[in-house]
């Protein structure tokens, strides 16, 4: 039985990009010592921490909460913080930023395209009638919160992104966590917005060009579901538009 | 103070076989190409109605072609990939909750299991009151 | 970033694809076996399959009979609504299921172009299906 502290070394294959040196990302191997218990942002560390401090990549809270640590390990999305070297077969091990996203640097990649699309579907609660400040807050049951609640558990972590295939040739396609973010405000009880942020999702490039691949809750590290968001968000505006088409007078 | 950039995104391009890379987009390649199957299959009942309007002979010369080998065996596949399509449907009607229970959308494994009931059941009834039973 | 269009047309065939789906799903493997396979899988004999008994298929003769009385009449109906619904159904679901096989492909520019051929092909079947059915008696 192996010693648990062993320190069989273990390589990696990591891709790298110096845009102010050359043209195309190269990869680039280290070995490091290994121990049962490291996950992969364990790696990068210790590449960063001993052997080149040069090696660029995102993260923060190592806890799988705040998103920043997205990478494509073995062809999949994964948190690197919440990716045990145990669980993976292939060595070396392969690191490669976040699929279907522009690389900067290193694993960094360009984010600004997934930022603008979370703002698109207007992910705040808006109202009709504005209550005054004296009534008090707008309060809710345990119930309601349950309704919109899996929706609201996004990280932004943007896996679900790099997993979409639809993504992956429609850089305009609104995309899974945006989409679930729409949902999440939709079901919100106290958001009386329908009619705006539909209209806005419900565009060429929005939610119905996603032909239920069903990978990004797959690779979904809080269980958000946005396919199935997304389902619910097309019946819903497909329910919007035939009632606006055959009772155009009814109040919306 | 230099303010040129050194900043130069990457677009990484994207390979053809890009779906062989993972069971479930294989099975999502598959689940897509059954619409050619079902397009094909509704073409060919076109054709069959043509040749029922055209008479006897018409229709005889037609049920040689429908009942040859060849025939069978495409048959025998569209008949696999409805199949498929019909699964993958069924496990798909699961994702948007036509309803709640208690606040919660029913288990999937109900509406999966409601709909395969369904579909037998449906089954059953066309080839009792379109075929007579067998 | 200015606000995209709202696109109307879509949804309007996606309810069209979603409807079709439930109609594949449900009815055409039973009617694959019944009119494609039971006759070569010996589960049927030649005089189920023959012109004179496919004219009686068509006319709803099994189901006039089995319903009887008042509703016999709708006997005739089933078989010729139940064509079009798979006919129908199938296209408009598997033409746009395809649509999106072949953006996938690199034809999502094509948008344009497609949209009308796929969707006039399909409403194209659907009439044609409507009128060879109802052709017969």
């Amino acid at each position: 039985m192996a010693d648990k502290g062993t320190t069989k070394p273990i390589k990696l294959r990591i891709s790298r990009y110096r845009p102010e040196r050359s043209g195309e990302p190269f990869d680039q191997e280290f070995t490091i010592p290994y121990r049962d218990d490291m996950v992969v942002l364990d790696a990068l560390n210790y590449i960063k921490d001993h052997i080149d401090p040069t090696l660029t990549y995102r993260w923060s809270c190592r806890m799988g909460i705040c998103g920043s640590c997205g990478a494509n390990v073995d062809g999949t999305p994964k948190l690197t913080c919440a990716l045990y070297l145990r669980d993976l077969k292939k060595r070396p091990v392969h690191i490669e930023p976040l699929a279907n996203f522009a690389v900067l640097k290193d694993l960094v990649v360009d984010i600004e395209p997934f930022m603008e699309k979370l703002e698109t579907v207007k992910p705040y609660i808006i109202r009709r009638d504005e209550r005054p400040i004296e009534r008090g807050e707008y309060r809710q049951t345990p119930e309601e919160l349950e309704l919109y609640r899996q929706q609201s558990l996004c990280i932004n972590c943007m896996l679900c992104y790099s997993a979409c295939p639809v993504y992956g040739y429609d850089e305009k396609f609104l995309g899974p966590a945006a989409s679930a973010l729409a949902l999440r405000y939709e079901l919100d009880t106290r958001d009386q917005g329908s009619e705006e942020r539909l209209a806005a999702i419900a565009t060429t490039h929005g939610i119905w060009q996603c032909t239920l691949v069903g990978e990004c809750s797959v690779v979904c590290p809080k269980d958000v579901d946005p396919a199935g968001a997304i389902q619910q968000l097309k019946a819903r505006a497909a329910t919007r538009l035939m009632k606006a088409m055959l009772l155009p007078l009814a109040p919306r | 103070m230099a303010t040129e950039t050194v900043r130069k995104p990457y677009v990484r391009h994207r390979s053809a076989w890009w779906w062989t890379k993972n069971p479930r987009y294989v099975l999502f390649q598959f689940r897509e190409m059954s619409s050619v199957f079902v397009v094909l299959y509704a073409f060919l009942v076109l054709w069959q109605l043509w040749a029922l309007r055209g008479g006897e002979d018409a229709y005889y010369a037609f049920l040689l072609m429908w009942y040859s080998r060849p025939m069978m065996a495409l048959n025998a596949v569209v008949l696999a990939f409805a199949v498929l399509h019909s699964v993958t449907w069924f496990a798909l009607t699961a994702k948007v909750p036509l309803f709640r229970i208690r606040g919660r959308p029913p288990p999937a494994a109900f509406v999966i299991g409601a709909n395969l009931a369904i579909w037998i059941g449906l089954s059953l009834l066309i080839v009792k009151l379109l075929y007579g039973g067998f | 970033m200015a606000a995209a269009e709202v696109d109307r047309v879509t949804p309007m065939f996606w309810g069209l694809f979603s409807m079709g789906g439930f109609i594949v799903a449900f009815l055409l493997p039973v009617f694959i076996i019944m009119n494609s396979l039971a006759y070569p899988l010996h589960l049927v004999p030649w005089e189920k399959v023959e012109y004179g008994n496919a004219l009686r298929w068509i006319r709803g003769d099994p189901a006039s009979a089995l319903l009887g009385g008042s509703i016999a009449w709708l006997g005739g109906w089933l078989p010729k609504l139940f064509l079009v619904l798979i006919v129908g159904g199938g296209l408009f679901h598997g033409l746009h299921r395809f649509k999106y096989v072949l953006y996938d492909l690199g034809l999502h520019k094509a948008k344009k172009v497609l949209d009308p051929i796929l969707y006039g092909l399909a409403a194209a079947g659907t009439v044609a299906a409507v009128v060879l059915a109802f052709s017969f008696p």
